[in-house]
């Protein structure tokens, strides 16, 4: 492993208003300004595909069956159905450590969802 | 993934979620007595504390954002946990390397991650890390 680990990190939230969401960017800008290898997974309202510097966002696309978990933050069940995608993606970016914020949504995926 | 692929785990605490899940059954179970909600909402929140401590147990190295929650989640997962320090700056270590520092930084007031239960977490130490002895110290 290099001396600057590749990171893989799922976030149940990034672009709302609140505390995880709030570390999360600041944990990625982190990343981004140094050009650190970072990979970025999390909800959103659309799937696409980007990158910044050494940075890759990944956004899964919520589904129908998202509900309002807490004001402005939705929860997807049914998130898993991008596993597929998750996995290539991070197999092709090789991470040294796989982060997740917590149980939910997207974290999920990257504690359980390949080991199924 | 990380099993399938081999690499360390890292899941931090950012939120209480026996709490929160707890507080939001509270408000459906409203109409009830307080004494029955109360129950209700405790039991709740011990099958969500269950839960997620299950899942933090699968994690190689845990991340809490106040010492009160380092010395729960090392407690209760018997696994390495390290403080994510407001406003320091973010070092990314693994746990292959070396002890991992901080990884991230958080805001927000620490009351809010702060479990409402940590006053008595001293109960812990005493009682062998038994999550049900924690929960009864706290109520």
């Amino acid at each position: 492993m290099s001396s600057i680990p590749r990171v893989a990190f799922f976030t149940d939230t990034f672009n709302e208003i609140n505390g995880v969401a709030l570390t999360s960017r600041q944990l990625t800008e982190f990343a981004r300004k140094r050009e650190y290898p970072f990979l970025c997974i999390r909800g959103a309202e659309k799937s696409r595909k980007t990158h910044d510097y050494g940075t890759t966002h990944i956004e899964l696309a919520r589904g129908p069956f998202a509900f309002s978990l807490d004001k402005g933050l939705r929860h997807d069940p049914m998130l898993w159905r991008h596993e597929a995608h998750v996995a290539e993606v991070v197999r092709e970016f090789k991470p040294d450590i796989i982060h997740v914020v917590s149980p939910a949504m997207s974290a999920r995926s990257g504690s359980t969802w390949p080991g199924r | 993934m990380a099993r399938k692929m081999k690499l360390p785990l890292a899941i931090s605490w950012h939120t209480n979620l026996h709490e929160f899940g707890a507080m939001r059954l509270a408000k459906y179970v409203g109409w009830m007595g307080q004494r029955a909600k109360g129950a209700i909402s405790q039991i709740c929140e011990d099958l969500i504390l269950d839960a997620v401590i299950c899942f933090y147990k699968l994690g190689d190295v845990l991340y809490a954002p106040n010492e009160e929650l380092v010395e729960m989640l090392q407690c209760l997962t018997g696994k390495p946990v390290f403080l994510m320090s407001a406003a320091s700056t973010p070092n990314f270590s693994t746990p292959r390397s070396e002890p991992c520092r901080t990884v991230s930084f958080d805001s927000g007031t620490s009351a809010a991650r702060r479990p409402r239960r940590m006053s008595s977490f001293s109960a812990i130490s005493k009682s062998g890390c038994n999550p049900r002895v924690y929960r009864r110290s706290g109520s």
